[in-house]
């Protein structure tokens, strides 16, 4: 069958009648086209209204909300942030403050879900895992805090990342100092002294005050330290120094520091209740300094003035003996024990007599144990083996017998403040020596 | 205009249906022009018109589904606030005025808008050649706009699935179509209309397949799936390309869950069955009421769904898509995702019944969402053991609501796949979608549609009865060739001396492997008329028998069984070689053993 024979045979007629058909189905489908093109800017327009208005009311919303939380209306708004996500439902920070609202609301499991929702979307996100964090250590879930926090930290930020995980991680320091995780808070702190700028005073002082507070003084000194190196007259810094120096027993260093501390002019500042209960505390460790350092038989001292404080810490430290032996002795011990003998007028010799007496024989059947060694036994025994009075002149003969002297002295403050409980006065200064005696005047 | 189908007061006719108005119809048919006339002139034009319609339809209906979402969306805000809560005044009020206002313009103006839209469309494909009135169109979009945006418990697809079938008949009947052509356009629209109100094409044109045309038909499928795309390429235009939901991240973490995805499936079909049941016995009973009462049904539905809103919940109001957006979020408790299932089917029930225009998958989504996110938290809380993602399970309630509740099964697996984007909790959505669809259907006969098509008085066909009707075939009604065999050389001579005398009929194998079956009288008219010598592939007629494969329909051997005693089936690999015959008494046979 050729090519033309598929042709339908057309009449005129027909042929015109085929034409008005196409022009018809042409005109239609423009007319089509019109209308579709005419429905499309009528909808753009009505959706960019209806956008714009949903816009404007997310807006609305979400400043409606943020002002409840500033005025502390959580509840408000909740309702009002929910209403703002409603209207801008991808708007990642209003999830966000939703969220917090609905914590700070004590909706606490609800938050907690949405963040978790909010963190399946986000995943890293250091924002979400910071506010899990918070949930977690709000709700008593220690291990779960900590290692959101640490997800935080290492999480991501936007812009400031750098800054914003050093504040997380002092969040998370002050979290573990607060439920006494101090190794875990002296860890992060060391981390987070070794990441700081050093020029940066602030977060320098904060370091040091955490490290202060987890129990870590060798270390905040050595901040307040660097921090002075910097800015020799900065208060806080010089209190820092001063009363971790104190701490340390460097009281020579304390002292120091606490009297250019308190040198310093006032300020505004200072008028403030902690201020001024912090400038009463480093006035109080500066006397205590200043005590420690006159009673301390240093080295760097003349001999005879050096003699003279042995001598002085002697007399102090055999009466601290004698009356933590007595207040034993008076104590109600066992049935046993034999009524306590008069003090002779040598405290020595009586205190030989006290401990002279033969423990009591063990009763029937029990095994002769070996009776418990006494620490004050201890020491009375070494002091009767020192002569029972000393001079200054046999001091400066005999350095070996000073040194011997003030080792007993030391030994004596430590043990009786183990048996008979902390010491006053000048025993208590004596006592600060005697921890660390080498340490009082290094610099 | 006749309002005879929604006349208050009276009841449905039988046989006419809401929304199609038929003195409109009839008028409509009258100034149409020839369609034979046009197809003598331009035979291809209906064909090469419907794709290019198929676009334009999608476009248009997209474009309309973004203003009635627009539309409903002000209309909320205007009406309810920016943000309804419990104990506001107006949450109490407005939706009853609305409902005055509604139930008004349906009695007075609008009579086609009441009801969802599916069944209305699937009337306008089988009874009125895919007819939908543009009043109809424009009542529906304002009716629906103003009860969903007011608060009643509905849904905007099932009216944006009737705006698009309806855009569709309005551009085909411009074009004057073939009558053939405008039925297709129905389920045409109705999947673009769909498709843009649910921004999910594939869900779209599965529930149309699976509800309104009921088969998978090639001539009408690619145009559904160009108008869909067209439809969802505009919508997202404008809403963007994100689902309607933000999907959580969804997996299946272990087997054991699939124990809890069970547990979802059964109570996803009880509560279809509660859902179902309820509409089923408060529709007709609201329905067959006085006319006066149509004025207050709507607004006595209204104050109820506002008193659920007012006192404590107005979560219900609306389609609740952000609600649903919650609950996957898992930032409601279990009791509270219950309360709102339960209440929801309650505002529901009584918002469709009441005879307010509206649709029910966004409830039906709603109430699965909120079901699965309750037992998926319960079990998160008392069953710690479950690696449970509260997420997943209001999303598969979803489509456990939807397989069991619409019984589209299909779909509602597809629907789940496409809205979260994540194929790997295909495993549990198809375990717990069966498990309900099972257990719905053993409790409840028809399908919700149905239930309505009946209640209305209607006899369209059940979409679920279609889908399982086994298609019967050739092979069905094969029977073996025990009939003479002659190759096509043989003489008439020899052909009658070999016949049998009780033979009917014989086959002739020709050279070019076709085949060719005559009965006895044929031959005795041949073997008159020739010389006896003559070849048989001289002797027969210059006609040839059609190629038949027994993987055919049935159906499709009928036309040649008035030219042919028997059809020979052939082997499709093997051309020439004989699966086996059929005659028309087989056939018949075949479909009354049926």
């Amino acid at each position: 069958m050729s090519f033309f024979a598929l042709k339908t045979p057309l009449s005129a007629a027909d042929r015109i009648g085929r034409r008005r058909l196409i022009f018809a189905d042409t005109l239609s489908l423009v007319t089509l086209f019109a209308i579709t093109a005419l429905l499309a800017v009528l909808t753009n327009y009505l959706y960019q209204s209806y956008a714009s208005h949903q816009m404007a009311l997310a807006a609305r919303w979400l400043q409606r909300g943020e002002q409840a939380l500033r005025d502390n209306k959580p509840q408000a708004a909740v309702d009002a942030l929910s209403s703002a996500l409603a209207y801008a439902p991808g708007d990642r920070d209003t999830a966000i403050k939703l969220a917090e609202a609905l914590a700070s609301a004590g909706r606490i499991q609800e938050a907690t879900v949405y963040f978790n929702a909010l963190l399946e979307s986000q995943q890293g996100s250091g924002v979400i895992n910071l506010q899990l964090a918070r949930l977690a250590a709000r709700q008593g879930n220690e291990s779960q805090a900590i290692e959101d926090f640490q997800r935080a930290i290492y999480g991501n930020w936007e812009g400031d990342g750098y800054v914003r995980r050093r504040e997380v991680r002092f969040e998370l320091i002050n979290y573990l100092i607060a439920n006494h995780r101090l190794d875990q808070a002296r860890s992060e702190l060391l981390v987070a002294s070794g990441n700081a700028p050093t020029d940066d005073i602030t977060v320098q002082l904060e370091i040091a005050r955490n490290m202060e507070q987890a129990q870590d003084p060798s270390d905040a000194f050595h901040v307040y330290r660097t921090i002075l190196h910097h800015h020799p007259s900065l208060r806080e810094a010089l209190d820092g120094a001063g009363r971790t120096a104190f701490q340390l027993g460097r009281y020579l260093e304390a002292k120091h520091y606490l009297a250019r501390a308190l040198d310093l002019p006032a300020t505004e500042a200072d008028a403030d209740e902690s201020a001024v209960a912090a400038l009463r505390q480093s006035r109080d460790q500066l006397n205590q300094a200043s005590q420690i350092l006159a009673l301390y038989p240093s080295s760097r001292l003349k001999p005879a003035e050096r003699d003279a404080r042995i001598l002085s810490a002697r007399t102090l430290a055999m009466a601290r003996l004698t009356a933590c032996v007595n207040t034993k002795a008076a104590a109600p011990a066992t049935p046993t024990a034999a009524p306590a003998p008069k003090v002779s007028s040598n405290p020595l010799q009586s205190l030989a007599s006290r401990f002279s007496r033969q423990p009591s024989k063990p009763q029937g059947n029990q095994a002769a144990a070996p009776p418990p060694i006494d620490p004050l036994q201890g020491l009375v025994d070494r002091w009767q083996k020192l002569p029972p009075k000393v001079s200054s002149a046999e001091l400066a003969k005999n350095p070996e017998l000073a040194e011997t002297q003030i080792q007993l002295i030391y030994d004596t403050e430590l043990i009786t403040q183990q048996v008979c409980g902390a010491p006053t006065g000048d025993d208590a200064l004596l006592l600060k020596i005697a921890q660390a005696p080498n340490q009082v005047e290094e610099e | 205009m006749s309002t005879a189908t929604e006349t208050p007061g009276m009841k449905p006719v039988p046989g006419v249906v809401p929304g199609v108005d038929p003195v409109e119809v009839a008028a409509e048919r009258r100034y149409r022009p020839n369609p034979a006339e046009v197809q003598r002139l331009a035979p291809n034009r209906d064909e090469r018109l419907f794709l290019v319609l198929s676009i334009f339809i999608g476009v248009i209906s997209g474009l309309m589904v973004v203003c009635f979402r627009v539309a409903i969306n002000w209309i909320q805000v205007l009406t309810l606030g920016s943000s309804p809560h419990p104990g506001q005044f107006r949450l109490f009020f407005v939706p009853m005025g609305v409902g005055l206002l509604v139930a008004v313009l349906v009695q007075l103006v609008f009579p086609g808008a009441r009801g969802s839209g599916i069944n209305q469309t699937k009337a306008a494909l089988y009874i009125y050649n895919g007819y939908i009135s543009f009043r109809t169109v424009l009542g529906k979009f304002i009716t629906s706009a103003l009860a969903i945006g007011g608060g009643f418990s509905l849904g905007p697809e099932d009216p944006s699935l009737q705006i698009g079938a309806g855009v569709a008949s309005m551009v085909s009947r411009r074009l004057n179509l073939s009558r053939e052509r405008l039925r297709m356009f129905a389920p045409i629209g109705a999947a673009a209309g769909l498709a843009a109100a649910f921004n999910a094409p594939i869900s779209a044109i599965l529930f149309v397949v699976e509800e309104v045309i009921g088969r998978w038909s090639a001539a009408v499928l690619g145009s559904i799936v160009l108008s869909a795309i067209s439809s969802v390429v505009v919508a997202r235009w404008f809403w963007g390309a994100e689902p309607m939901f933000r999907i959580p991240v969804v997996t299946l973490r272990g087997p054991q869950e699939l124990l809890a995805y069970t547990v979802l499936g059964v109570a996803g079909g009880v509560a279809s069955l509660l859902f179902s049941k309820a509409l089923g016995y408060s529709r007709p009973r609201l329905r067959n009421l006085p006319r006066w009462t149509f004025y207050v049904q709507s607004p006595v539905a209204g104050l109820i769904v506002g008193a659920i809103a007012f006192f404590g919940f107005p979560q219900v109001m609306g389609p609740g898509y952000n609600v649903i957006d919650q609950a996957m979020h898992g930032q409601f408790t279990w009791k509270f995702l219950l309360a709102l299932a339960l209440l929801k089917i309650v505002a529901t029930t009584i918002s469709f019944s009441s005879g307010t225009p509206g649709g029910m998958f966004a409830p039906t989504l709603f109430i699965g969402a909120m079901l699965g996110a309750s037992i998926g938290t319960f079990e998160k809380i008392f069953f710690p053991a479950f690696p449970i993602s509260v997420g997943s399970y209001a999303l598969v309630g979803m489509g456990v609501l939807f397989a069991a509740f619409l019984r589209v099964p299909l779909t509602s697996v597809f629907m789940v796949l496409e809205v979260s984007g994540n194929y790997s909790i295909v495993l549990p959505v198809i375990l717990a979608n069966t498990i309900a669809y099972l257990v719905s259907r053993s409790l409840q006969p028809y399908p919700i549609f149905e239930t309505f098509t009946h209640q209305d008085g209607l006899d369209l066909p059940s979409m679920e009865e279609q889908r399982e009707e086994s298609v019967l075939h050739l092979e069905d009604a094969l029977r073996p060739v025990n009939l003479p065999v002659f190759p096509g050389s043989a003489t008439l001579e020899e052909v009658t001396a070999q016949l049998g005398a009780d033979a009917p009929m014989l086959l002739v194998k020709l050279r070019d492997g076709s085949w060719y079956s005559m009965n006895r009288g044929e031959l005795t008219s041949l073997t008159e008329a020739q010389p006896p010598d003559t070849l048989l592939e001289r002797a027969i007629q210059p006609d040839r028998m059609p190629l038949l494969f027994p993987d055919l329909p049935l159906d499709s051997a009928i036309p040649y069984l008035s030219r042919w005693p028997v059809l020979p089936i052939q082997n499709r690999a093997s051309k020439g070689i004989l699966e086996g015959v059929v005659t028309l008494e087989d056939v018949l046979g075949r479909y009354q053993q049926k």
